[in-house]
């Protein structure tokens, strides 16, 4: 096979002094999936930024089918058909599905017309089983339903070469499943397809060959064949190898923490999101809720955080009906919260470590007057309990890495001593390493004796760390499925009507 | 007074509120709030009216009413737009310079009439009247159907992704501003020509501004909505001198148009939030968490 792309010797070095990029040359061929692995933080995505133009490196050459290319804008790549999906979708919020593509074909130099993008986007859709809806606003949709559309967006632009950030990220195994026959299919129409993952199991299993990169470097580059589990975690980790987090044995509490009797939530459409959910999670007990994003995991998060009040039903919180109360009051009867978003909801961007805890603390503390000084002890306790790595407690929250920021967010949720742990996604977009610990600390809080709610897209994660699992699907709970798991009958409750 | 004639007063009151207001709801479409309509509208109208009475054609008086107003937004676009300057105080700043021109433009004119705007026999409205009836379902067309209003939109809701995309931010949206100023310009110039045989004296665009930014809200940045909203404003101020008439105490005639308007705000909203319209992100971005 032919090589498309070909990056050589490409250094890249942050502003801040981090060598994302050390001299990395890779070769990306036609018709083949290239695995890119590699632990948060080794420089994948700033390798395809520099691949797609979003980046200009600060050394290296960039060859595009024999040529050396320059590109001064992620424009100049789109024109050659190079295209990143980057690993959160950027769509615009207000906009339709099709005007978004739409958008991006025209920029590209392949205009049509809005009913032709819609059309396309349909039977594209319908072609890869991608669940498409071009005429639907882009705000009301999941990351995962976004994902999608990012992939739609790909193949409508017949891209030579797809550069696929972390694209599993906010995906059920079964969409994952699908995603991989979709990346085959793309490499059998002859495209080059780079998947860029941190599981090792997904590049097993669905590429030809596999780069691993560590520290900015480029360890190595294996062929399917060739590839084994073992050889590439010592590639990934050195000399670390990652274990899973175990869930000892005993079963739940008697005491419930949290629970919902036949809750109706309207989605903000006016919908119904949530449609008569009733369920229950126990002290000392970790409780997932499974399913695929956009079933109304979100609106009964909030339900039970306490962000939008249900039409219909119950919700109770250590025995007290807390269906009316707002979130402030929830929390003061120990609820934690760990978003989604851990910038933007979970933490104040722009602001530093310290406001960021005194700014949660200060509306539970009470009081007129804040006590930086003993707020600033706290952030420094927990940056050390939770091992931040952060330079002082004054840094912008925004200059921590992804997993950092989880850490401290979780060490200032669970720290106080939280009686039920409600949490989204938690381990969305970490590595390896930070989900394992972030896991960890779930079921040590469920130890001490917390009710711990944690939805997520990662059937794996939940089977791993939870003691019973309600599957979300289409607005209605079912289950719960209780230890040991039946993987088949949870998957197939995820599809369920 | 019967019902046709109110209608036809509303519809009046309503048009160069209509005009103002389209042109700031194009303006924050691209992710912009240009605070300085009610300036823009002042330089209009008496642009308007030098340029009617030293020429004596409507025409004339019409785009000069437009050139004014776009002179004067120019200083948003290099301040607010190319420098990056705060869109409030750049905005309110319009407010006070198109004023203080206004008056100086105003005075050569010396109060002179200039090109009355009638109507057109027979149909009871005139030319501009009937020319601002049809831009509401042209702007539609645009922002919903062609992909010079999804650019807009675009830049409107996220401006790093777009530029990222590679859309000329500061272009669509120096654009955006300068057509805005254009229709406040025409809005104002309409006040005088249609309101006051295109005389013109201080004041007399006075207030007309901030409601036009207000109806951009309450028709919830749409232009069929907007259309809606400075109607329902027009019709308010049609009726409101007969209010007195009707037995209304004189304290609540005065509060009457405001409580008015906040009732339609709530219903706008909920029926907007029903069909999934939204504002645009990078102006009212709270919306959409809630």
């Amino acid at each position: 096979m032919e090589a498309v792309l070909r990056a050589e010797d490409i250094h890249v070095t942050y502003p801040n002094g981090v060598r994302a990029n050390v001299g990395v040359t890779l070769e990306v061929r036609g018709g083949e999936v290239l695995g890119l692995l590699g632990e948060n933080g080794a420089g994948k995505t700033t390798l395809v930024k520099v691949l797609s133009g979003l980046l200009r490196p600060d050394k290296g050459r960039i060859i595009y089918m024999g040529r050396e290319v320059v590109f001064n804008t992620p424009r100049d790549a789109l024109r050659l058909g190079i295209i990143l999906a980057p690993q959160t979708p950027r769509l615009f919020p207000g906009l339709t599905v099709a005007e978004d593509v739409g958008l991006t074909m025209r920029l590209a130099g392949r205009g049509m017309g809005l009913q032709e993008v819609r059309r396309r986007l349909r039977e594209i859709s319908r072609e890869y089983g991608l669940g498409v809806d071009p005429d639907a606003r882009v705000w009301r949709l999941s990351m995962g339903e976004r994902q999608r559309v990012n992939l739609a967006k790909i193949i409508m632009l017949d891209a030579r070469v797809a550069l696929l950030d972390e694209p599993t990220t906010h995906l059920t195994p079964m969409e994952r499943r699908s995603l991989v026959q979709v990346m085959r299919r793309m490499a059998s129409e002859g495209r080059a397809v780079v998947f860029i993952t941190h599981r090792i199991g997904e590049a097993l299993e669905a590429c030809d060959r596999i780069a691993v990169m560590r520290k900015g470097r480029l360890v190595g580059v294996v062929e399917r064949g060739e590839a084994s589990r073992e050889q590439l975690l010592r590639m990934m980790f050195g000399d670390y190898t990652p274990s899973k987090p175990s869930r000892r044995s005993g079963g739940p509490g008697a005491g419930r923490v949290l629970e919902l009797v036949e809750v109706w939530v309207r989605g903000p459409h006016g919908t119904w999101a949530v449609r008569g959910a009733s369920m229950s999670v126990e002290e000392g007990c970790v409780v997932g809720v499974a399913g695929v994003a956009g079933n109304g995991q979100r609106e009964l998060f909030e339900t039970v955080v306490g962000l939008r009040r249900p039409v219909r039903g119950r919700v109770l919180l250590m025995g007290v009906d807390v269906t009316r109360a707002p979130p402030l009051a929830r929390r003061r009867m120990g609820m934690a919260v760990i978003p989604e978003e851990r910038l933007g909801w979970g933490l104040v961007p722009g602001r530093s470590i310290v406001f960021n805890i005194a700014f949660a603390h200060a509306w539970l503390d009470g009081g007129f007057m804040v006590d930086w000084q003993s707020y600033r002890r706290l952030a420094e306790e927990i940056v050390s309990a939770m091992k931040v790595k952060a330079r002082s407690v004054e840094d912008p929250v925004d200059s921590l890495s992804g997993g950092n920021m989880q850490r401290l967010l979780l060490g200032r949720e669970l720290l106080r001593g939280a009686r039920l742990v409600a949490a989204m996604n938690p381990t969305a977009g970490l590595d390896a390493r930070t989900a394992e610990a972030v896991d960890s600390m779930l079921v040590e809080a469920a130890s001490r004796g917390a009710g711990v709610l944690v939805f997520s897209e990662d059937l794996d994660e939940l089977m791993t760390i939870s003691d019973k699992i309600y599957v979300m699907s289409r607005g209605r709970l079912h289950g719960p499925f209780m230890r040991p798991f039946d993987y088949k009958a949870v998957a197939a409750a995820m599809t369920a009507g | 007074m019967n019902p046709a004639a109110i209608m036809l007063t509303g519809l009046s009151e309503a048009t160069p509120l209509l005009l103002a207001a389209l042109g700031e709801m194009i303006v924050e479409r691209s992710g912009r709030v240009n605070l300085g309509v009610e300036g823009m509208m002042a330089v209009g109208a008496a642009a308007a009216a030098y340029a009617g009475v030293y020429t004596g054609s409507l025409a004339a008086s019409l785009a000069f009413g437009a050139l004014a107003a776009c002179l004067l937004a120019l200083v948003y676009v290099v301040a607010v737009v190319i420098l990056g300057l705060d869109q409030i105080v750049v905005g309110l700043i319009l407010v006070f310079m198109g004023k203080g021109l206004a008056d100086i433009i105003g005075s050569w004119a010396g109060g002179a009439p200039g090109t009355p705007l009638t109507p057109i026999p027979g149909l009871g409205i005139d030319l501009v009247e009937t020319a601002s009836l049809a831009l509401p379902p042209i702007l539609w067309l645009i922002l919903y159907h062609s992909w010079l209003g999804v650019e807009l939109r675009a830049v409107g809701e996220d401006e790093e992704e777009a530029a990222a995309r590679g859309i000329n931010v500061r272009l669509v949206r120096g654009l955006a501003v300068l057509v805005g100023a254009a229709l406040a310009g025409i809005g104002g110039a309409y006040v005088a020509d249609a309101f006051h045989y295109g005389r013109w004296f201080s004041g007399v665009t006075e207030g007309l501004g901030w409601i036009a930014i207000a109806d951009v809200i309450l028709g919830y940045w749409h232009p069929l909505g907007v259309l809606a909203a400075c109607y329902l404003t027009g019709l308010l101020f049609a009726v409101k001198p007969l209010l007195p008439v009707l037995g209304v105490p004189a304290e609540l005639v005065d509060a009457a148009p405001y409580l008015a308007v906040l009732a339609a705000q709530v219903v706008a909203t909920v029926i907007c939030r029903r069909l999934g319209l939204t504002p645009p992100a990078s102006v009212w971005w709270g919306e959409l968490t809630g």
